[in-house]
């Protein structure tokens, strides 16, 4: 307002100025000369239109000046009239000159804008390019330290091979040239030309296994194995060798029958490198192997007494290569494959592995293997199955859930259908593992949106991968029940919200609304009113249904909680017998950008089928082949 | 104070086992050694004539027990044959200047290295 006033001020000026020409001589007084330095100041701040009205009046101001001094004095007119004519054009140059003005004001504006605009576009690219510059640099050192890894690796290879070769040679050599040698000395010759051939078989498996792991051409023969028995069988194979150094090996099975879900070839060559290592480390005391129910899996350990491992190798004794030296000869021992091959299986079988040590006192090696249970559960039915054969192209599939009974339960069902998916248990791993390899398609349980999605987002974006989010609730293994069958988003769209209950055949019928936000719920309360469904609110999760068995519900939808909360909810929702079977639908507070695109899983009413698959595959089916 | 031909030092059992049953057969006196202390302390006492030293040993490698020979052992010192398993360059001159005489790659052949010997000790 301060801007304004002081702006038409300077036109404000004109008008006493006439007044004052007027009072000092009129149409000569010398006040007049003053219009022409005023027109140019205001040429600079006031607007054209502005400029041109104050002119305009300052000259018809003057005219009937010179009319009321000497009416109708032709002779002063005629003279007074070039007068008048300039300070036309002084309005009309000033009227001009301000019209440039502001229209080089707009376009510097105009151009600020742009500017503007550039920078932070370049900015956001320059962002772009560090991330992926991070990316790259951090995939690099990655391969460089792989590399050289592998280059020491086959070093060591040529060197172990060397030995028994030598050892392999002299003796065969010995026995072809020495014609008279006696029978004892000949066997004694041709056993140690076959144990150096053993050892280099079990070096060349060594490595075509780690080989065969690595590349991904290994297919894991899932079965419920009895994880006593692996044990009991380890501990026979051992035996011998912990014997001969004067060690004792037991077992310690705490629980009675813990079956893992497992590739019994596969775990056994964990226990026994495991074994294998604490009996060369331990020179005095014993081995003890066993397994104890941890959580949803099975954790087998093996405690030796020995010599311990150093705690800043201990972190490094899973990598590849990675040899810890013999502390007699000073030479690095064994190929520093057995503990990374150790690591493959056990990844593969989705568990974890590690290790606890202190120098001088021995260690504990422990891993676990996730527990079985049955198999039935992973039927798709006949519609999935027709299909699936249509369709007979393996895509790869990444999938990213947290809790390791859904991945396997979701891993199971997509592979049987044909797909070769892969499946991490953080948002950060995915985004990693996006930075290394390419997958058609990603799937998100939608439990894991506390965690920070962005950066994995925008790499599936930029590499336009389908992403899809989805919610899948898994109970206990003795009860598994696909749960949640639609999905809406917030704001809420009639458009949305309806089609979906059409299609669950709800029309008419009773809805439940449970919601910690009042304002969401009335509204959906207002949309759902209007196209007569009948409805009920529950504002929080300890009274789900207020009204009691006067409204039982033929549909539930859950508004928004944060996310570990909703868990809670479903579980008691589908803990509840009179509502245990019917459809729900959860809401989302997430306003999903383009390219994520939530999954619709209408209810089976089959409760052999998990997480409505084969609509899930129907619709990836869709995604992938359109 | 007893004197031997050939003394033969390596960590690695077969290797040693092997050798000195090849030159036992030949007729010739041996010891052997396990270390590189074993190795000079050997040296010191039985003089061999020959002397075979693994490159890679406890306690002390097969370069560092030459420079310490070669140093101790004035009068008649052994001539000494590395057994490598690189061969390469770089250490074979490294060997030299430490005082080897000779070097010898595994896996030998045990034909070979009797020829040696016998071409080493024939001329003496």
């Amino acid at each position: 307002m301060y801007e304004k006033l002081s702006r038409n001020l300077l036109a404000i000026v004109i008008a006493p100025l006439l007044a004052v020409c007027f009072f000092t001589g009129g149409a000569l007084s010398p006040f007049r000369f003053a219009y022409l330095p005023l027109m140019i100041l205001i040429s600079i701040r006031l607007p054209p239109r502005a400029i041109f009205l104050t002119g305009t009046l300052f000259a018809c101001g003057y005219a009937v000046m010179v009319i009321s001094n000497k009416p109708a004095d032709w002779h002063a007119m005629a003279i007074a009239a070039p007068e008048f004519i300039f300070y036309m054009l002084t309005a009309w140059t000033a009227t001009s000159v301000a019209r440039t003005i502001s229209q080089e004001r707009s376009l510097f504006q105009l151009s600020e804008l742009t500017f503007q605009g550039l920078n932070n576009e370049l900015s956001s690219r320059a962002n772009n390019l560090q991330t992926t510059l991070d990316t790259l640099t951090l995939v690099h050192t990655e391969l460089k330290k792989i590399d050289r890894y592998r280059t020491v690796f086959l070093g060591n290879i040529a060197h172990e091979l060397r030995t028994p070769l030598s050892g392999i040679m002299a003796y065969s050599e010995i026995l072809l040239t020495y014609e008279d040698l006696d029978i004892p000395s000949q066997r004694e010759f041709l056993k140690i030309i076959n144990d150096d051939s053993v050892r280099m078989t079990t070096l060349v498996n060594d490595i075509l296994n780690s080989l065969k792991i690595e590349s991904g051409n290994f297919k894991l023969a899932l079965n419920k194995v009895r994880s006593s028995e692996l044990i009991e069988e380890c501990i026979k194979a051992m035996r011998p060798m912990a014997v001969a150094k004067g060690l004792t090996l037991e077992s310690s099975i705490t629980s009675g029958s813990i079956f893992i879900n497992a590739d019994k070839n596969q775990v056994m060559q964990v226990l026994i490198n495991l074994v294998n290592n604490a009996i060369k480390y331990t020179q005095q005391g014993g081995v003890t192997v066993g397994v104890a129910l941890k959580g949803r899996s099975a954790e087998f350990f093996v405690i030796d007494s020995g010599e311990g491992i150093f705690p800043a190798e201990q972190e490094k004794i899973f990598d590849e290569f990675y040899r810890v030296l013999d502390n007699v000869s000073n030479r690095p021992t064994g190929t520093g494959l057995g503990l990374s091959i150790c690591k493959k299986i056990v990844d593969v079988h989705e568990g974890t592995i590690g290790v606890e040590s202190s120098v001088g006192k021995g260690s504990t090696f422990r891993f676990t293997i996730p527990i079985f249970f049955n198999e039935e559960q992973f039927q798709i039915d006949e519609p999935g199955e027709r299909l699936i054969h249509q369709h007979k192209d393996i895509r790869r599939i990444l999938v990213v859930v947290r809790n390791t009974v859904k991945s396997m339960c979701l891993t199971k069902s997509l592979k049987k259908a044909g797909y070769n998916t892969t499946v991490t248990n953080s948002y950060e791993k995915a985004h990693d593992l996006l930075a290394l390899t390419s997958v058609d398609l990603i799937i998100s349980d939608l439990s894991l949106t506390i965690d920070n999605n962005e950066p994995l987002l925008s790499r599936a974006a930029s590499k336009m991968i389908p992403f899809y989010q989805s919610y899948f609730y898994v109970e206990p293994p003795e009860i598994i029940s696909q749960v949640i069958t639609g999905y809406i988003w917030s704001p809420f769209n009639p458009s949305q919200i309806l089609p979906i209950l059409e299609t669950l055949k709800m029309k008419h019928k009773k809805i439940s609304i449970i919601s910690s936000n009042m304002d969401e719920s009335r509204m959906l309360q207002v949309i759902l009113g209007l196209e007569d469904y009948k409805t009920e609110l529950s504002i929080n999760n300890d009274e789900l249904f207020p009204s009691g068995r006067s409204f039982v519900p033929e549909a539930i939808i859950i508004g928004t909680f944060e996310a570990d909360q909703v868990d809670g909810i479903v579980r008691k929702i589908r803990s509840n017998a009179k509502v245990a079977n019917v459809p729900l639908i959860l809401a989302l507070k997430v306003n999903p950008p383009r390219n994520i695109k939530l999954i619709t899983a209408p209810s089976q009413g089959d409760r052999s089928l998990l997480f409505g698959l084969s609509p899930l595959v129907q619709i990836i089916e869709g995604e992938l082949f359109k | 104070m007893k004197t031997i031909d050939i003394l033969i030092a390596d960590d690695e059992p077969h290797i040693v086992r092997a050798l000195s049953f090849i030159f036992s057969k030949a007729g010739f006196v041996i010891d052997t050694a396990v270390n590189g202390e074993e190795a000079l302390s050997k040296c010191r006492s039985l003089t061999p004539k020959i002397a075979f030293f693994d490159l890679v040993m406890p306690k002390m490698d097969g370069i560092q027990l030459c420079q310490l020979i070669k140093a101790e052992i004035r009068q008649q010192p052994p001539y000494i044959i590395i057994l490598t398993c690189k061969g390469q360059d770089i250490d074979k001159e490294m060997c030299l200047k430490a005082g080897a005489n000779d070097f010898m790659a595994k896996p030998f052949s045990p034909k070979e290295v009797m020829e040696k010997v016998r071409f080493l000790l024939g001329e003496e």
